[in-house]
Formats: C-alpha cells, structure tokens, sequence
C-alpha cells in the first residue's frame, strides 16, 4: 500500500471516528430534562379558551371565574405557577412590576397548577402582593392543553388569540419586555 | 337462582369490559412520553401529568374516540415530541431510515472486503529471480 493511500484511509477512519464522538459526547452532556429548547406546538396558532375559577381576592374587581374567550381583544400573557416551584418565586416580582406599568395595554393571568398546598398559593400570592388576576387549573386540564412540560412557563397570546411566544423557565426582565413590546406591537 | 345466574353474569361482563377498557388506556399512554419525566412513557410514569394524561385517555374512549384521534389531541399541544415512535414523515424518516441503511452499507461492506480477502488468498505468489535464487541456495547449502 502506498504511503498517499494509507494516509487517505487514516483520515477517512479519523473523521468517522470523530464524527461518532462528537454524537456520543452531545448524548451524554445534554440535559434530558431540558425542555425549554421544544418550541411551542401552539405557536401562531390559536390558544386553547380555558375558564377557571380566581382566588377569592381578585373576585372582587374581576368575577368569580377568568374566561380566555372573554379576554379576547387584548394581549394576554398566562403565567403558570405552583407554590412549591422555586423558580416560581423568582419570576413573581418581575410579573408583578410590569402588570403594575402595562395593566392598560395587557393583561395578565396567573395560573396556579400543578398545586399541593392551596394554604401555600395563597401565602405565596400575599407574600409578592399579586395584584393581577389569579385563578386555579382545578383538574390540572389548562395546563394539558397548554402542552406545560415544567414550571414555570408563561405564554404571550397576541390579542387574536394566537400564540406569539412561550417561555420556560423563570422569566427575566428581559425577556419580559422583549416579548412585550413584540406583543404590542403585533 | 335464575337472577343470581343473571347477576353474576352481568357482573363479570362489566368487569371484563373495564380490563379492556385499561388495556386500551394502557397501550395509547405507552405511546406518549411523560412530558415531565426522564424517558418515561405516560403508561409507566406515576407523575400526576401521567397520570392526568391516562384519565383523559379514558374518558375520550369512553366518548367513542379512535387511537388515532386521541393520539392527535396530544400532538396539537405537545407537538411530534410527544410521541415515543417519531412519526414517518419529514426529516423523521431520516430516524427510521438511518439504522436500515446503515445495515445495508455495513453488509455491503463486509461483502467487499471478504470478496477482497478471498481474491487474494487464492491469487499465485509472483517471485522475482533474485528471490527464487535465494530459494535454490538456501536449499542446495543444506
């Protein structure tokens, strides 16, 4: 064998092997967990018309259920949540600062699922002060038609009903007002 | 005793129709993945999303609806990812597709080189002069 063909053969060999490598260390270092990288399969499409009852201390100012049919017309961004999910909590003030100075152009909604502890939702509500509607997924059904993978996840629902962008994950200032502005401006 | 007849056999038809009912929830929840759990299917995953996922599976049979149908509903939320067996369409193929053609290639190889390795076991050894002289000294110094 010459010397040019034996060098052509070790490339060929390293390359594959190369190949097969980078698959098996891409295998292994990947977070089988990590969901955040599924994109939405309700993207641009229309949101399912949920209804569910609000905790008591919305009622008050916003009736005794929420109706996405009703919310119609306006942006709307759906916050899901439970009490026992630490980046919940993270999340909360930045939700609640931007209802506080958005309130007239969005809507917001929590949506307590998954939930343990209705005792915990309600202190968790009273301990960031939530002032925008909160209501509960009694049958843990919203968030099945959501396609929920974790919490927290939010969605941003252009005023049509169609879905402009989900976010897994706790959202950041950031990416709030990003997607905002992307939803007003739709 | 006619009733009693009658009773019992009501009974264990009801009861025979309620394990095919839960094989049949069985079967379509061991096509979806658990969407919070590490490689788990919904049929095996104790999560309450599983475990929601299998009510609905029941009720939507209850209500007449084929696998297919029902199969169709968690792909409109949860997109192709839901499924455990990626469907075969798309780039999709490429994943039932691969490991058959790289069985093909693998065989067709091993048949080349096989090929190769016989073609050369049974070809005649060419000696040159110098060499067959050797040969002939080795020999006749012994």
């Amino acid at each position: 064998m010459s010397t040019r063909a034996g060098v052509r053969r070790l490339i060929v060999v390293v390359g594959v092997v190369g190949v097969l490598a980078a698959l098996f260390i891409f295998g292994i270092l990947r977070d089988p967990t990590r969901r955040d990288d599924i994109p939405s399969a309700l993207l641009d499409k229309q949101t399912p018309n949920f209804s569910m009852p609000l905790f008591d201390r919305y009622q008050t100012e916003y009736g005794n259920a929420f109706s996405a049919e009703a919310a119609r017309g306006k942006p709307l961004i759906v916050n899901f949540w439970a009490s026992w999910c630490g980046p919940c909590r993270e999340e909360m003030p930045v939700l609640e600062a931007s209802w506080l100075e958005h309130q007239n152009d969005v809507l917001f909604v929590g949506i307590n699922t998954q939930e343990q502890s209705e005792a915990d939702a309600r202190a968790l509500m009273n301990e960031f002060s939530l002032s925008y509607p909160n209501g509960v997924d009694e049958s843990n059904r919203i968030n099945i038609d959501f396609g929920l993978f974790g919490l927290p996840e939010t969605f941003f629902i252009r005023s049509d009903g169609t879905l402009s962008y989900r976010h897994s994950g706790p959202l950041t200032q950031e990416v709030l007002d990003e997607q905002l502005q992307a939803l007003l401006s739709s | 005793m006619k009733r009693l007849l009658l009773l019992l056999s009501l009974w264990s038809f009801a009861g025979a129709q309620e394990v095919q009912l839960e094989r049949e929830v069985f079967n379509i929840a061991g096509e979806l993945r658990c969407p919070v759990c590490r490689s788990e299917s919904a049929a095996d995953s104790n999560a309450e999303t599983s475990i929601e996922f299998r009510d609905i599976i029941r009720e939507r049979l209850q209500d007449g609806q084929s696998e297919a149908q029902i199969l169709t509903y968690f792909q409109r939320t949860y997109g192709d990812w839901i499924l455990l067996d990626p469907p075969r369409r798309g780039l999709y193929l490429w994943v039932w597709g691969l490991p058959v053609a790289a069985g093909v290639l693998g065989l067709g190889l091993l048949g080349y080189f096989l090929t190769r390795w016989r073609k050369n076991a049974t070809a005649p050894v060419e000696a040159s002069p110098e060499d067959l002289e050797r040969v002939r000294r080795e020999l006749g110094s012994s």
